[in-house]
């Protein structure tokens, strides 16, 4: 394969890419160079992740004299004031496929289909559109049309999710779905290296290194990063599409910016108050944890409640707030339900690939986790518990998605989900009734079973 | 308010009676959660020669090895923190994604690390390899000197092509020769003078020993070693 592939629709550092595949004089006429870090009105500006450039002074570099550089997108590589930027023009260059790239057999619901088709159009037409659809409703089923058009139309589609793990999930559906399309998976600690391909996983930092190379961007739980990572994203995201492109945003629990887009009808909404089988939303039931101390003595009620949920054979997720909680309360747990089998998988656990598919497989009677689980994961036949819900890593947004874990498959539809808290908090109190909101705009609309 | 170097929350501190006396504050790069991660080693019993923690004062196995070795040098290596598993992420940052930043985390210590004991001291930073400086474009240890406002000197200069130290095996790196050569017009310098020699890590201790060697040969009044880490 050329050089050439490397840099279609890539934005990437001059001096790592020569340093990779040495570039000729030749094929450096050929693209398209600019400064890495560039002056707007006496302000410095990172032109890969749109930062504003923090560091305080020029420090030695590379280049022999003193340079700034970004300390935002720093762990893509560093970016200095002496560096540029290269990037090849995207041609589209791909294999069509016949008869067409879409090979998924399946049926969508009613309002899957109406979801489906307005995605399509948005697609053909190259416009922007929001999908506001309840945890659970199958949204990426209901991309399939829309891409598989798009592939069949020789555009460039890419998918992109702010987190690892969403995008890993990812991956294995669309392969099977679009099997004889080249496809890659781009994150932070992936194996494989970068190759051309027509569609493209990619975690939303990674989208930093394209720059107008998809005709389709479709982003997964946009709402899924820190609030102060959210203006990367949107520069990531403008970046990477072309000039003549359609931009999907997909969501469950979209922030008060996008609803208020939504309701002002800035943005076309495809809104999706039911789960695709047809069930209401399992509304959460607050329970009250008598005080933080208790936490590691586990709470009676709690454990009762756990006892219960064992003997009647279901499992469940229990999700404690942080990593250093949720090693006091295992300490507690193994001595508790020593002949159960469970574990706890956090952020930082090397096995967390691991025992996320264990639990799925019914090896586990139940998974201690962090918010990490909180999204993109789907275990079927699940219960839900959530120990001081009223730590503030638990936002409204957060909780609407752990509720959502419970009740996903057509077998087990209603889970239960109980959230126990010492006090109310804004975040609770929002989730509770984000939920009841949905449940109630599905039956009136006459999509409950 | 100031943000956390390490994790950008914000930084919330109690005011303590001295700087609410003096008027004042205390500079605080890091958040409260960050900097308890990193393990001060003056609250442990360390081994007088290398500040490595352990059970009793006096000279662990390595320093007396050392000692065997260089009877002349009689080093006391000082370190700040623990290099932990914390301190491990933060150095990666700073050194290998070149996060120059970070140095302004770490310049109290350093300034702890080379306050004068003597009058007429010279603090010289390790030097590094000249590939070094190609891939990564600064000196760390010169960074946290500079980022504390400490006056150095490059007396020593890195003459070797080679491996980096923490690519080796811990054999590897006690049998590397040494890589070091005074500057030229450096010698004079050096003569009478305490010298401190400012390392950001120490870990077998064969950089130090190898820069004391060699610097010991100029007939300095002293010679002191200091690390971040150990």
């Amino acid at each position: 394969m050329s050089k050439d592939y490397l840099l279609y629709g890539r934005d990437l550092i001059f001096r790592e890419v020569h340093s990779a595949i040495q570039l000729t004089d030749r094929e450096l006429t050929s693209v398209n160079q600019r400064p890495a870090i560039s002056r707007i009105n006496g302000r410095y500006r990172c032109e890969r992740c749109g930062a504003a450039v923090r560091t305080k002074k020029p420090y030695p570099c590379i280049c022999g004299g003193n340079c700034l550089y970004c300390s935002d997108c720093l762990i893509l590589g560093k970016v200095r004031a002496c560096d540029t930027l290269i990037t090849l023009e995207e041609p589209n260059l791909f294999a069509p496929v016949h008869p067409a790239s879409l090979r998924w057999i399946g049926c969508l619901s009613e309002e899957q289909r109406n979801a489906s088709i307005e995605i399509s159009r948005t697609i053909h037409a190259n416009e922007e559109r929001v999908v506001w659809a309840v945890t659970g409703a199958g949204k990426t089923e209901m991309l399939f049309e829309g891409v598989g058009k798009a592939l069949d139309a020789n555009k460039r589609v890419c998918i992109a999710t702010p987190r690892v793990d969403v995008c890993l999930e990812l991956a294995p559906r669309l392969r099977q779905a679009f099997p004889d399309t080249s496809l890659a998976v781009l994150y932070g600690s992936a194996e494989e290296k970068y190759t051309y391909t027509q569609l493209v996983i990619a975690t939303t930092h990674q989208l930093l290194r394209f720059k107008e190379a998809f005709d389709v961007l479709i982003i997964d739980e946009i709402d899924a990063f820190p609030f102060y990572l959210n203006d990367m994203l949107y520069y990531a995201a403008a970046k990477a599409i072309k000039q003549q492109s359609s931009t999907i945003y997909l969501t469950a629990t979209p922030d008060r910016l996008l609803k208020k887009r939504i309701k002002a009808k800035k943005i076309k909404a495809s809104i999706l108050p039911a789960r695709y089988h047809g069930h209401p939303l399992p509304v959460p039931s607050l329970a009250r944890l008598s005080s933080h101390a208790s936490l590691k003595k586990i709470d009676s009620n709690c454990y009762q409640h756990m006892q219960e949920l064992l003997n009647q054979k279901k499992r469940f997720l229990v999700f404690i707030p942080t990593i250093q909680l949720m090693e006091d309360v295992m300490k507690k747990l193994v001595i508790l339900f020593s002949q159960f089998s469970f574990d706890s998988v956090h952020s930082k656990d090397s096995q967390r690939k691991e025992k996320v598919s264990k639990m799925r497989l019914g090896q586990y009677d139940f998974l201690v986790t962090t918010t990490i689980l909180e999204r993109g994961v789907t275990l079927s036949g699940i219960d839900v518990i959530v120990l001081m819900a009223e730590h503030r890593v638990y936002t409204e947004a957060a909780l609407v998605q752990i509720a959502g874990r419970a009740g996903r498959s057509k077998e087990y539809p209603n889970g239960e989900v109980t959230f126990y808290c010492t006090n109310l908090t804004r975040g609770i109190k929002g989730a509770v009734r984000e939920i009841k909101e949905m449940n109630r705009l599905a039956s009136r609309k006459g999509l409950l079973k | 308010m100031s943000r956390c170097l390490w994790c950008n929350e914000e930084v919330m501190y109690t005011v303590s009676i001295k700087e609410l006396v003096t008027f004042h504050c205390k500079n605080r790069p890091l958040c409260l959660g960050c900097s308890r991660q990193l393990k001060r080693l003056d609250s442990f019993t360390r081994c007088s020669g290398c500040s490595r923690i352990s059970e009793r004062e006096a000279h662990c196995q390595d320093c007396l090895a050392w000692r065997q070795r260089y009877p002349q040098l009689k080093l006391k290596h000082q370190a700040v923190y623990a290099y932990n598993g914390f301190a491990r992420e933060m150095v990666k940052q700073f050194k290998f994604s070149g996060d120059c930043e970070l140095a302004a985390a770490f310049s109290e210590e350093i300034k702890e690390l080379t306050r004068c004991r003597r009058r007429s001291s010279l603090v010289i930073p390790i030097p590094i390899s000249r590939s070094s400086i190609e891939t990564r474009g600064f000196n760390q240890t010169e960074l946290l000197l500079e980022s504390a406002r400490i006056e150095y000197q490059r007396v020593l200069e890195n003459a070797f092509q080679r491996e980096k130290q923490s690519k080796k095996t811990r054999f590897e790196r006690l049998e590397s020769p040494q890589p070091f050569i005074v500057r030229d017009r450096m010698e004079g310098e050096i003569k009478g003078k305490n010298l401190i020699i400012v390392d950001d890590i120490y870990t077998t201790g064969r950089t130090v020993y190898h820069a004391a060697q060699l610097l010991s040969q100029y007939n300095p009044a002293s010679i002191s070693s200091v690390s971040l880490f150990r």
